[in-house]
């Protein structure tokens, strides 16, 4: 499991990507999906996932759509495209992030 | 596969309402993603009434209501408190300029209505009355003053009265604000009108001895809430 800080900061940008991909997903199924991709690495736990998920619909980034399953309802979240703008600048933010991480976690030989 | 049954998300919800889940479009979501999570339990061969109980377990006692207030939280943006401080702090601003203003409307006429040192030859009180040779309420104070001396407004307020009248003589009274009101008489000269408005020191008149007088003077009364009170008592230094 990695930090709770961590996950924080990137959590939008996994969520971001997630729905791009996938087209529409629905909370469990991002949670799930996330937990099976990872190996079980990282974990979202639904104290994190429903507040971001909420947030990027206030936002616009997200569009909501609600379905009857079963006897319950399902709400299905895609993307908007303004959302869709956001995944791609979140990605390659997040490219560069850890590219300099790297640069600077990496030892350095004095020759 | 498996689906809950209606009875079973029924359960569920009711469950949901017990541990105080009430922001609506948090509710339904997380009931959906309860009966997921139950679901996935019972294809691992739980029961019904094990999953349940495991995946109420997994969120502890107040992680759902945790989960329900972050949800919320998240929603208000900073822009949004800000506002809202904002507002309060103009709020509360207004109301303390409110109460200044209420404060200074208030204000007792502090000044006196001579510039210079005057004789006082009646005080405010019980008294023999000089012509009437009577004990008599004197409702204001006399300060003895050359003829044609300015008398100036004690307070800022409204003209309500200028007029003659036999025991006053010529006489000008002052609204000041809802409290204080204030009288001059005995002038031998009226320089204001009724609705005129007036400004702390602006002169209003001069002294005489228009009415039941023995001598020049300015007969000052100052009325609190319409009542007749000792004027040097509100006199600043």
């Amino acid at each position: 499991m990695f930090s709770k800080e961590l996950l924080k900061g990137t959590l939008k940008t996994i969520v971001l990507h997630l729905l791009e991909e996938q087209g529409k997903m629905y909370g469990y199924e991002i949670a799930r999906y996330v937990r099976e991709r990872s190996e079980g690495q990282l974990e979202l736990t639904e104290g994190a996932l429903y507040p971001t998920l909420h947030k990027l619909e206030a936002d616009g980034l997200v569009a909501t759509e609600k379905v009857q399953v079963g006897h319950r309802t399902r709400k299905y979240y895609r993307l908007t495209a303004l959302g869709t703008e956001a995944a791609g600048r979140k990605r390659e933010e997040f490219a560069l992030f850890t590219a300099t991480m790297r640069m600077i976690l990496t030892p350095k030989w004095n020759t | 596969m498996i689906a809950l049954s209606e009875h079973q998300v029924y359960y569920i919800a009711n469950r949901l309402d017990q541990a105080g889940i009430d922001y609506l479009p948090l509710r339904e979501e997380l009931l959906d993603h309860l009966c997921c999570m139950v679901e996935d339990h019972m294809v691992d061969g739980l029961s019904f009434s094990q999953a349940t109980h495991e995946v109420f377990a997994a969120f502890g006692k107040d992680g759902m209501q945790k989960l329900q207030r972050q949800t919320i939280l998240q929603l208000q943006n900073k822009s949004q408190l800000m506002k809202r401080l904002a507002l309060l702090v103009l709020g509360l601003l207004l109301i303390s300029f409110t109460m200044m203003w209420a404060r200074q409307q208030d204000d007792p006429p502090s000044r006196r209505p001579l510039n210079g040192e005057h004789v006082v030859t009646s005080a405010f009180g019980q008294r023999m009355h000089p012509i009437l040779k009577k004990h008599k309420m004197h409702f204001g104070v006399d300060f003895k003053a050359p003829l044609g001396t300015p008398v100036m407004a004690t307070s800022d307020g409204e003209i309500v009265k200028a007029e003659f009248r036999e025991k006053y003589g010529n006489m000008i009274v002052i609204r000041h604000d809802d409290t204080f009101e204030t009288l001059y008489s005995q002038l031998s000269e009226i320089q204001v009108k009724v609705g005129q408005t007036i400004k702390k020191g602006e002169q209003i008149g001069l002294v005489g001895s228009s009415g039941m007088s023995t001598g020049p003077h300015l007969h000052y009364e100052v009325h609190k809430d319409g009542k007749a009170v000792n004027p040097e008592g509100f006199f600043g230094p």
